[in-house]
């Protein structure tokens, strides 16, 4: 659905972003990660046709934005960081010129009738006879969506659709994300790992404006994850529990890393990642009494993957 | 283009400022046209004299000189406030071209300026009914060229909205170039080099207006500002295009 090859865009002598390749397939939710400044939004810019590329091609369904713009951006449906609205107009007005704008009327959609069902879709139906200059911040980002999903666009290209938003918005905004994913084809960026982690099928993450890594979910967060620490909180004789755990098979070692409580502290557990050692960590623990209250593995943050992705860049 | 004029238009109506030039064309027109052409002088006391006149030259002239604060207020926010609001990324991301962006902005300001300008036609009505001398083409000559000077300046003040996020700066920056458009004959007179002066005059928006005055319809002249008008939305397409590949 979305070809993007050796797409580049210089600012003076700055790559902000560097010949970047991908393609995104039909009814893929395709996520952008990376840390702010990494060219995800001139990406974007660049495949919606706000900004042209230095070099290098992104085609839409098999035309190239260079060549047939109107046809590619009358494809795609993009929010931007900030959603672009009139402030002086109402809801719905704002969605009639939109409607207007994009020349929908030509696909066969009825004005007011579409209307309706996409504030309905985002859930904006309450306020549409409202000035949007009085909307909170997430009604506005829903309008910016429902901006967006006019015309019912094949693709979607949704950059920060959640930030600034409270957690239950958030979590709104990604359900419908995922609903949406089943109809249009959709690019999301964010610089939040459990953000993409949550919606989409596969994650390509940008530094420095290149690709650094392109997979599916579950390998890239399992890779991230496949991390060789374990966190313990064990209520016991601190000095008791560090010997008896060291004697675990596969534990290289373990270290107190803070006292949480009169009897009971957390533990970095070093293993040499052979066997997983939560099952007999916690026979240990129920066989001599003590309380295992919490094991997990250290959480991973973006920047470790980026550290761990971009160090096995440099390896190759 | 029709989206982008029909949001345009009832944005000057959403906000006070489309009453506020409509009323501003009202009140001023109707001034001049009570003192000058009714004849009601209020400065001249209880001897007023009234001397009636159907020659609506004056009025127009006057209406010329009130562009200079009327054309900075419909074009400041035109394109500066789309890009300070992101809602250029909208524009320009839909099926439209740029010149149909530039374009429907424009014809709104104009038509904006058109309808405010239009309510001077009462007093032909007023004074061709009082005063069977009263000659149109005169009148027509006038109106045209009041509509088409104006339109030159929105079409500048279009241009340099497209250059900045601020609409003060915008707001200022047309009233700059039109003082100056104004004061263009006076400079050229001043000046002693005649291919200079020539040069000067041969630039000037208001030198071309006089003409049209006395009913004549001068043809170069309609031309020059139909072509400063294209340039000027052609330029203005330009900034807007340029921006995307820098």
């Amino acid at each position: 659905m979305i070809e993007v090859s050796g797409l580049t865009k210089k600012y003076g002598k700055k790559y902000a972003v560097d010949g970047i390749s991908f393609t995104v397939n039909k009814g893929e939710i395709v996520g952008l990660l990376g840390p702010n400044g990494a060219g995800k939004t001139t990406t974007m810019n660049m495949i919606t046709g706000y900004i042209s590329a230095t070099a290098g091609t992104a085609k839409v369904g098999g035309h190239d934005i260079l060549e047939e713009p109107d046809v590619v951006k009358g494809k795609i449906g993009y929010l931007p960081e900030l959603p672009p609205l009139y402030l002086d107009m109402t809801v719905k007005d704002y969605l009639y010129f939109v409607f207007d704008l994009k020349k929908i009327g030509k696909k066969g959609f009825d004005k007011k009738k579409h209307v309706l069902e996409v504030a309905d879709v985002v859930k904006i139906t309450d306020v549409i006879e409202r000035p949007i200059r009085n909307l909170s911040k997430g009604y506005k980002q829903r309008v910016g969506l429902a901006q967006a999903l006019l015309g019912s666009p094949d693709v979607l290209i949704l950059d920060e659709p959640t930030v600034g938003l409270d957690p239950k918005q958030i979590i709104e905004i990604r359900n419908l994300i995922e609903k949406l994913g089943k109809s249009h084809t959709i690019i999301l960026s964010s610089h939040i790992l459990s953000e993409v982690q949550a919606v989409c099928d596969r994650i390509i993450v940008i530094a420095k404006g290149k690709k650094v890594a392109d997979a599916p979910t579950e390998e890239l967060t399992a890779n991230a994850v496949s991390s060789k620490d374990v966190i313990a909180r064990i209520a016991g004789p601190s000095v008791d529990v560090m010997k008896a755990v060291e004697g675990l098979e596969g534990v290289r070692k373990i270290s107190l890393s803070s006292q949480t409580g009169d009897d009971e502290a957390e533990y970095i557990i070093e293993t040499d990642g052979t066997v997983d050692i939560k099952k007999p960590l916690f026979k240990l623990c129920a066989d001599n009494n003590w309380y295992l209250l919490e094991s997990k593995a250290p959480d991973m943050s973006l920047e470790d993957i980026f550290i761990q992705l971009t160090d096995r860049r440099e390896e190759k | 283009m029709s989206a982008i004029f029909k949001r345009e238009m009832k944005a000057y109506f959403t906000s006070p400022l489309g009453y506020i030039i409509l009323a501003v064309f009202t009140v001023i027109s109707s001034v001049v046209f009570v003192i000058n052409n009714a004849g009601f002088n209020p400065f001249s006391g209880a001897t007023a004299q009234y001397v009636q006149s159907n020659d609506l030259t004056m009025l127009y002239s006057t209406l010329l000189s009130v562009l200079i604060i009327a054309v900075p207020l419909l074009t400041m926010k035109l394109l500066s406030e789309e890009k300070k609001l992101g809602t250029d990324q909208l524009l320009i991301t839909s099926p439209v071209g740029v010149l149909d962006i530039v374009l429907g902005k424009y014809f709104s300001a104009a038509a904006m300026y058109g309808m405010s300008l239009s309510v001077t036609l009462i007093f032909w009505v007023i004074s061709a009914t009082n005063s069977p001398s009263f000659d149109f083409g005169v009148a027509t000559g006038n109106f045209v060229a009041v509509l088409l000077v104006g339109m030159v300046f929105i079409a500048i003040g279009l241009f340099i909205s497209s250059l900045t996020e601020s609409q003060l700066i915008s707001a200022l920056g047309t009233f700059v170039v039109m003082l100056l458009a104004m004061l263009m004959p006076t400079f050229a007179s001043k000046i002693s080099s005649t291919f200079v002066a020539k040069a000067v005059s041969a630039l000037s928006v208001y030198d071309r207006y006089y003409n049209f005055t006395v009913g004549l319809f001068d043809l170069p002249a309609v031309v020059f500002y139909v072509s400063l008008i294209s340039a000027f939305v052609f330029l203005t397409a330009r900034v807007i295009e340029k921006r995307r590949y820098s």
